[in-house]
């Protein structure tokens, strides 16, 4: 066990130090340019039942909407609370690199939101939101609409392929169809997957995109089980993995050391690897200097904060990860003590990881219910990160870390209490999976 | 018998209040009484304080037949009995203790808070560490559950002293029996989530005790088990 380095931690976006000062003026929602949403949503009310007490509604069943419906629920069990989400079924991100490689099957990572909805008394609303009026705290989605009491948007990710010098569309569908990322659920997965099944050999390329990414260790995890399988598949394939950080961005010792004792001759690392362009024609991934030709890939460009809330004005677009504008201790929207932004499409610089975002929304929960009561929550609280990586597949043995954060007197954040285990072991391959089927029985049961 | 709440406190408590009168404060949170219940060993002998190992964690089923308890005996001298405890609802109990000599012969419900990991027959992620310290918590004498890293130390009533559980483990009431000297368990304190635990587990529960076993109260013995023989695999962090 041992500390995490400084220069280890994914330094502080400029947005994230958002003033304090976001606090704002209180539950008065401020003037909104009302946005014109399709004429169905903006003419009929959702069908839903009326609401029994202040509507808290929740966008996004990921980690974040998840957690935070269920906890706003038991905070303060008045609030009437939906969850509005788009997809019909659960599927997890985090144990998908497992899956790719058949530790797991799909029934581990697929879960229903219907019993999520049940088990913790609050309405699973299939839908899309599509815009949003704060001055009548209406809703609008592809299903009609619906007024809340506090909103908490919890949408996640979107991915910028504009920072890896992909501008044109055409280029940019294309490496989302061939070549996709797969750190957002579903077909992704799926298709890389079979991607993995039908690989015949060659170069199996992998990306680290620059800034803070979607789950910092998962790139790293997956180039050791994509290079494990190979090795237990027999198959003749390198996987390259280019970095645009200087170096592994978490756990590197653990990771360096699977590489050069379990991957040696499979795995190809190439840190401060910065991708100028991709040709997904010519199947070439380039940097100023150098040009990586692959057979096939899973291509991470940079992340940012998902587009919705570029569209609902409520994104710090002069960052360049466009992540939500809101206050740093309490998610508020500045200014708009009824709005709230919990999980990865947060500013602030905790690793974007489902542990963060279920412990940060179990805060926010806490202080969104108080307020509903007429009360409030003056203290921050750390989130706490934890994350297990697996990185060998006969015998499944795993690293981990497990960290808290602590605010600096200048407002920025750090790492807290940080405890790294980066020697592998079967223990810690166990535990990853009861890890997650904790935080899937938090989240469902 | 029905489960009541009884104003009763066990004799470790009545005389920690007794030297620390300000505990009373504390006082009126007792304990739910359950079903007494005789530990017996393998061979449905009692089981006595002085025949326990220190150190050894081992497992018994309270109040429930699917419900794992850890009953361990620590090292003498370090027994806060007393120690007033919060529930994650802010209910303030003060802890019953234990038995024995020094009352250090402690149980705690093996169904840690946070997200209610236990030790099954296949896996134990969650146990006590004594003679070897537990390398997320950096020490010994602790309970560490492995799945997200919580530590609750067993002496201060199995108190959370690291990671994200939000209330201590729920305490078993034990008592010695004046006739037999055996232990017995004889109710709970602080946190209750066995509704919770047979809701997320009923399918593993089926598969480990059968269809509706789980759910069922213990009555009249349970059995005592070192971990190493309930559990196939115990792993440690
Ligand atoms: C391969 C991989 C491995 C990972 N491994 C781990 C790990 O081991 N441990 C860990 O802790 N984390 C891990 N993570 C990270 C984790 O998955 C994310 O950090 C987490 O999902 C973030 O939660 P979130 O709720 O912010 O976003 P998401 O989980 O992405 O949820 C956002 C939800 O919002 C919905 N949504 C968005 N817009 C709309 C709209 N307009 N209308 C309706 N619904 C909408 C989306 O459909 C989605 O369900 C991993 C991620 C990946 C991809
Ligand atoms: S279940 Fe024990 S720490 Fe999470």
């Amino acid at each position: 066990m041992k500390k995490l380095s400084r220069r280890n931690f994914i330094k502080l976006s400029g947005s994230a130090a958002v003033a304090s000062a976001a606090a704002g003026s209180g539950l008065l929602a401020p003037g909104t340019a009302a946005a014109k949403a399709p004429a169905v949503a903006r003419s009929r009310a959702a069908d839903l039942p009326k609401p029994k007490g202040p509507r808290a509604v929740v966008l996004g069943g990921g980690w974040a909407g998840l957690t935070m419906a269920k906890y706003l629920k038991k905070e303060n069990p008045k609030l009437d609370v939906v969850l509005i989400e788009k997809r019909a079924t659960f599927m997890s991100c985090p144990i998908s690199n497992l899956w790719l490689v058949d530790l797991v099957d799909l029934e581990f990572l697929s879960h229903s939101f219907l019993d999520a909805a049940r088990n913790n008394n609050y309405l699973f609303f299939n839908a899309t939101m599509v815009d949003l009026d704060r001055d009548s705290r209406r809703i609008y989605t592809d299903q009609g609409h619906l007024d809340y009491d506090f909103l908490v948007l919890c949408p996640g990710i979107d991915y910028n392929y504009k920072a890896i010098g992909v501008e044109d569309p055409e280029a940019e569908y294309k490496l989302r169809q061939n070549y996709p990322a797969g750190f957002m659920p579903g077909s992704e997965h799926l298709s890389i997957r079979n991607k993995l099944e039908d690989f015949d050999g060659g170069v199996f390329l992998l990306t680290v995109p620059a800034g803070n990414y979607r789950c910092l260790p998962a790139p790293y995890e997956r180039t050791c089980l994509i290079a494990s399988y190979f090795k237990k598949e027999k198959i003749k394939g390198k996987v390259i993995l280019l970095d645009a950080h200087p170096d592994i961005t978490i756990k590197k010792d653990g990771f360096h050391a699977a590489f050069n004792e379990l991957y040696k001759g499979i795995v190809e690392y190439k840190p401060s690897f910065e991708i100028k362009h991709v040709d997904p024609d010519k199947k070439v991934v380039s940097s100023e200097f150098e040009d990586i030709k692959f057979d096939d890939a899973a291509i991470y460009p940079r992340v940012r904060g998902a587009k919705l809330l570029e569209y609902l004005g409520l994104a710090d677009m002069k960052n360049p990860q466009m992540e939500a504008k809101i206050d740093p201790l309490f998610n508020n929207v500045v200014g708009d003590k009824r709005v709230y932004v919990v999980g990865d499409a947060r500013p602030m610089p905790y690793s974007k990881s489902g542990n963060t975002s279920n412990s940060e929304a179990k805060n926010i929960a806490k202080v969104v219910a108080a307020r509903s009561m007429g009360k409030d929550v003056t203290k921050w609280a750390s989130p706490h990160t934890v994350c297990y990586s697996v990185v060998n597949m006969e015998p499944m043995e795993a690293i981990s870390v497990d960290a808290y954060y602590k605010r600096n007197p200048d407002g920025s954040f750090a790492f807290d209490r940080v405890k790294l285990f980066e020697k592998r072991t079967a223990a810690r391959g166990q535990a990853t999976l009861e890890w997650a089927e904790g935080l899937y029985r938090d989240m469902f049961s | 018998m029905k489960r009541r709440t009884f104003i009763k406190l066990c004799t470790s408590v009545t005389a920690a209040i007794a030297a620390n009168p300000r505990l009373l404060a504390a006082a009126p949170t007792g304990v739910t009484a359950r079903n007494r219940v005789k530990l017996v060993d393998a061979k449905g002998a009692p089981v006595h304080p002085d025949g326990l190992a220190v150190g050894q964690n081992y497992i018994f089923h309270y109040p429930f037949q699917g419900t794992p308890c850890f009953l361990l005996r620590l090292p003498a001298g370090k027994v806060k009995a007393g120690i007033p405890l919060k529930t994650e609802k802010g209910e303030v109990y003060p802890w019953a203790g234990g038995v024995g000599k020094g009352g250090t012969v402690v149980a705690f419900s093996a169904i840690c808070t946070h997200l209610m990991t236990h030790p099954t027959d296949k896996l134990a992620f969650i146990h006590y560490y004594h003679g070897k310290d537990s390398e997320l918590a950096g020490r010994s004498d602790v309970i560490t559950c492995c799945a997200h890293g919580s530590v609750f130390d067993p002496a201060a009533g199995a108190k959370v002293i690291a990671g994200p559980a939000p209330q201590p483990l729920t305490a078993i009431v034990l008592e010695l029996d004046a006739k037999d000297g055996g232990l017995y368990a004889v109710g709970t304190q602080g946190a209750d989530i066995y509704h919770q635990f047979f809701r997320a587990f009923k399918r593993e529960l089926r598969k480990q005790f059968g269809r509706r076993v789980a759910k069922r109260e213990v009555e009249g013995t349970t059995t005592l088990v070192p971990l190493e023989e309930y559990t196939k695999q115990r792993i440690d962090c």
